[in-house]
């Protein structure tokens, strides 16, 4: 009995220290994504290139970057923001408009990113119910040739 | 007499003050300036002894699904000092990493070896590589590697959207797909399923010739307004990638 006392206090210490160290991983799991959010899925449009070429062009819908600050760096969508997966789940409120009626696009590398689909799930329980997930991610923006933004400091 | 020896006394000091306050005044803007310099070149020093000598986006070009590459990043220390790599990390289980030598002497060119395994990848495919180093002054060298990954199967497009469509009772929905064969033989397209009752196809087990085509149509037969995020398992006979998912998002609307 007390041995196995022991191993529950050990595994729950271990947990619960596992759980801190992630909150300071730049691509740790946010503790916010810990706790169940409950209900229904909610609603994410996808967006395909060619939309999304056009929001760009028109400058019509804010483009979020999940990627970190050095992949942002290498190149980008033109007027994109970074907002890091990890980071932006430790301050949403630094890289969300204040307008919740935006448009706003978020895009990682790869096609169809869990990460970007929770910060676009994310977004919309939030309030942001324009938000839509840019499906092929910057890999797809690339094949066809789209143009991209580059440089800025990591 | 005395009261010129004063008035001496006190202009000397008028002029012994000037001349520091002047001396002072000039020295000040040339001190602050050898100091800023001596720190931006302290700083420039600190921050950047190291040099990517490989392209900032290293393209291994276009290989198959399931091959690896293997490949360098090289950088120069462009310090004066010894560097000693304290970590070198990718982005990726997928990517294995090494450096061949963990000491860099000054003007050295240090490499680090990567082999990137492809298996499972399709299209355009980005790994980070991280170098870190002992010395917390010297900055993390970012490099990235890319490749053009061609799979057996590949599909196009690559999900299927059906969004923002009002719900009418016994009204139907249809969009293609196209499953393309880069295998390099034939391959045959044994069964389609979903994993929703909503969605169908009207795809028959058929064979799609080398660098061929079939021709999908996924028909969407809404029931209710509903948001349902769905997949399309398509099955082959290919002995590497027997099964690809499409997803399928369902958004019908009151």
């Amino acid at each position: 009995m007390k041995t196995f006392r022991r191993m529950v206090v050990l595994v729950a210490a271990s947990l619960a220290i596992g759980i801190l160290f992630n909150q300071f991983l730049d691509d740790g799991i946010p503790w916010r994504l810990l706790v169940p959010a409950g209900g229904r899925p909610p609603r994410v449009r996808y967006m395909d290139v060619e939309s999304a070429f056009e929001a760009s062009l028109h400058q019509s819908a804010v483009f979020l970057d999940v990627r970190s600050p050095s992949e942002f760096a290498v190149d980008r969508i033109p007027g994109a923001v970074n907002a890091p997966f990890g980071a932006f789940f430790r301050h949403p409120s630094g890289f969300t408009p204040a307008d919740r009626t935006l448009k706003i696009v978020v895009y990682d590398f790869e096609s169809g990113s869990r990460k970007a689909r929770l910060v676009a799930q994310w977004l919309v329980r939030g309030g942001y119910s324009n938000t839509a997930m840019f499906y092929p991610g910057l890999s797809g923006w690339l094949e066809t040739g789209k143009p991209v933004e580059k440089g800025g400091a990591p | 007499m005395i009261f010129e020896d004063h008035l001496r006394g006190e202009s000397m000091q008028f002029e012994a003050r000037l001349h520091r306050s002047r001396n002072g005044l000039f020295l000040k803007p040339a001190c602050w300036a050898v100091s800023l310099a001596c720190a931006l070149l302290a700083a420039s020093v600190r921050a950047q002894p190291v040099r990517l000598i490989s392209p900032q986006v290293v393209d291994l070009g276009t290989v198959l699904d399931g091959q690896s590459i293997e490949g360098e990043i090289r950088f120069v220390n462009a310090g004066a000092g010894p560097l000693h790599i304290a970590s070198v990390q990718s982005s990726c289980g997928c990517t294995a990493v090494l450096p061949h030598e963990t000491d860099v002497s000054p003007n050295d060119t240090g490499v680090v070896g990567f082999i990137l395994k492809t298996t499972g990848m399709h299209g355009l495919v980005r790994k980070a590589i991280t170098v870190s180093f002992a010395d917390p002054g010297v900055e993390t060298l970012y490099a990235t590697i890319q490749a053009r990954v061609r799979a057996e199967i590949e599909l196009r497009p690559s999900f299927i959207v059906f969004q923002g469509i009002p719900f009418k009772s016994g009204s139907v929905y249809a969009d293609t797909m196209l499953v393309l064969n880069g295998s390099g033989r034939p391959l045959r397209i044994l069964r389609i399923q979903a994993d929703t009752d909503l969605i169908h196809t009207d795809f028959f087990p058929a064979s799609i010739p080398p660098d061929g085509e079939a021709r999908i149509r996924i028909i969407l037969k809404p029931k209710k307004a509903e948001y349902v995020n769905a997949t399309l398992t398509i099955e082959t006979d290919s002995p590497s990638k027997p099964k690809t998912i499409a997803p399928v998002l369902i958004d019908v609307t009151e």
